[in-house]
């Protein structure tokens, strides 16, 4: 096959378009976002991060007592549409058509749409990045947020233990150096507790530590007889 | 008109009542679906008509190759975010009942502990006498038990201003005969674990929190 360079300029031209183009823009106004927020949605590569933006707006209200506001047409929304259109029918369309100007052209040229297809189809790839590293996202969102839950069901053991203990002070009259956790039959505790020194019959420390995460732990002071019966002190 | 120009047109208009349609009905996702099976259909239908033009069938075979990549990249796309359209509020309403939780019982099972407390120590008459007279404040009309955050509001606690509900109503029983008192707290937030529970306020499947004071101790159970 004979090496046309018409044809790799042709191609060299589309490459620089996609580049140069967003480039140039973000030399101009100092931002990859160099179009303005609604119009940016127009182009948006990865159609179902918009859904998920809008429904955690929707989780954020409900958390905050406020009404889930669903979902309804408005130009985010649309948006989505536009965004299927353009990158998966107009980019292929206009690409295919300068394509197949160019095979009735003599000189097989290039007309203008097929750069513009061209460049719209090659924006389309992007999907494949923004997924991945969306899909890495998530995931590391998911260790952090087991990591948290398993720190937030660490402090409510630890005060259902404190609480159990406070009340086997008052019942048992006081507390004394033989006491020890398993004294307050508590089943199915997930976590290790241990007391960590009995100050006085009115003050004592308990500590609670998980082998899965031996860098976090925390301490609770318990006072049975006083009005603030639990205090974690770190 | 050429055909790929009415398969465009064509294709437009199926992927738009596709998605608007449901859009209206606020069923998103099955519009997004539709606009993008839609999407798929015209680039399979504009790769069949295209594959006269090509000069080879590898160049046919790569660009058949590049579109499937991409369309399998958009259902990846879908199906990882449709799988977790509600992880978000799911999310945050744990997190939600684990406050609500917490909070509850830093303010209501530590006050019962010492009112308690209070009743060993002292050799009290009854748990009720100790509860009416150490839970003066928290003791309100219709067996409405003010919480720490309604009694701070309604002092004009300065750090509550910005805090317009806690979001969880606090009510008393007391069973003089029994000599016990129970508190139930109902949160307007937190959904519990039976969506049909008739809750104590009358709200329906929403976070219940129960405890009962008697001479033997302060017990704790999630109701809903």
């Amino acid at each position: 096959m004979k090496f046309s360079i018409r044809r790799f300029n042709e191609w060299l031209i589309l490459v620089m378009v996609v580049i140069l183009v967003p480039m140039a823009f973000t030399m101009v106004q100092d931002s990859w976002d160099f179009l303005p927020d609604n119009i940016n949605y127009l182009f948006n590569i990865h159609p179902t991060i918009v859904i998920i933006g809008l429904a955690t707006v929707d989780a954020i209200n409900i958390f905050g007592g406020g009404a889930a506001e669903g979902f309804s047409i408005s130009w985010r929304t649309a948006s989505i549409y536009f965004n299927v259109v353009f990158y998966l029918m107009i980019g292929p369309y206009l690409f295919y058509r300068g394509f197949k100007r160019s095979k009735s052209d003599p000189d097989r040229a290039k007309p203008w749409y097929w750069y513009l297809g061209g460049a719209i189809c090659i924006w389309a790839f992007m999907i494949i990045p923004v997924e991945t590293n969306h899909i890495r996202v998530f995931n590391n969102n998911d260790v952090m947020s087991e990591k948290s839950r398993e720190k937030d069901m660490m402090r409510s053991e630890l005060a259902e233990v404190g609480f159990a203990a406070a009340e086997y002070g008052i019942l048992k009259g006081d507390i004394n150096d033989s006491f020890k956790i398993e004294d307050l039959n508590l089943k199915d505790l997930k976590y290790i507790h241990a007391i960590d020194s009995i100050a006085s019959d009115s003050l004592m420390f308990i500590t609670v530590t998980n082998p899965d995460q031996p860098d976090y732990s925390l301490t609770m002071e318990v006072r049975p007889f006083n009005e603030g019966v639990l205090s974690i002190r770190n | 008109m050429e055909r790929e120009t009415k398969l465009l047109f064509g294709g437009m208009v199926v992927a738009a009542l596709g998605f608007f349609i449901p859009l209206y009905f606020g069923k998103i996702w099955l519009g997004l679906f539709i606009a993008l099976i839609t999407g798929v259909i015209f680039l399979g239908r504009i790769l069949s008509l295209s594959e006269k033009e090509f000069e080879s069938k590898w160049a046919y075979r790569s660009t058949y190759g590049l579109v499937v990549l991409v369309v399998l990249f958009h259902a990846i796309a879908f199906a990882h975010d449709y799988g977790r359209k509600d992880y978000q509020k799911d999310l945050l309403l744990e997190i939600r009942k684990t406050i609500d939780s917490g909070a509850t019982q830093a303010d209501v099972r530590e006050k019962l502990i010492y009112v308690l407390g209070e009743y060993h120590q002292n050799d009290r008459e009854s748990i009720v006498t100790t509860f009416k007279d150490l839970m003066n404040e928290q003791i309100g009309e219709d067996g409405i038990y003010l919480s720490d955050f309604d009694l701070r509001k309604a002092a004009g606690d300065s750090s509550m201003a910005d805090i317009d509900e806690d979001n969880l109503n606090h009510f008393y029983e007391i069973d003089e005969e029994a000599d016990e008192v129970r508190v139930i707290v109902v949160a307007d937030v937190s959904i519990g674990s039976d969506p049909d529970y008739e809750n104590y306020d009358g709200q329906v499947g929403r976070y219940e929190m129960n405890f009962t004071l008697n001479e033997e101790g302060v017990s704790y159970e999630v109701l809903n």
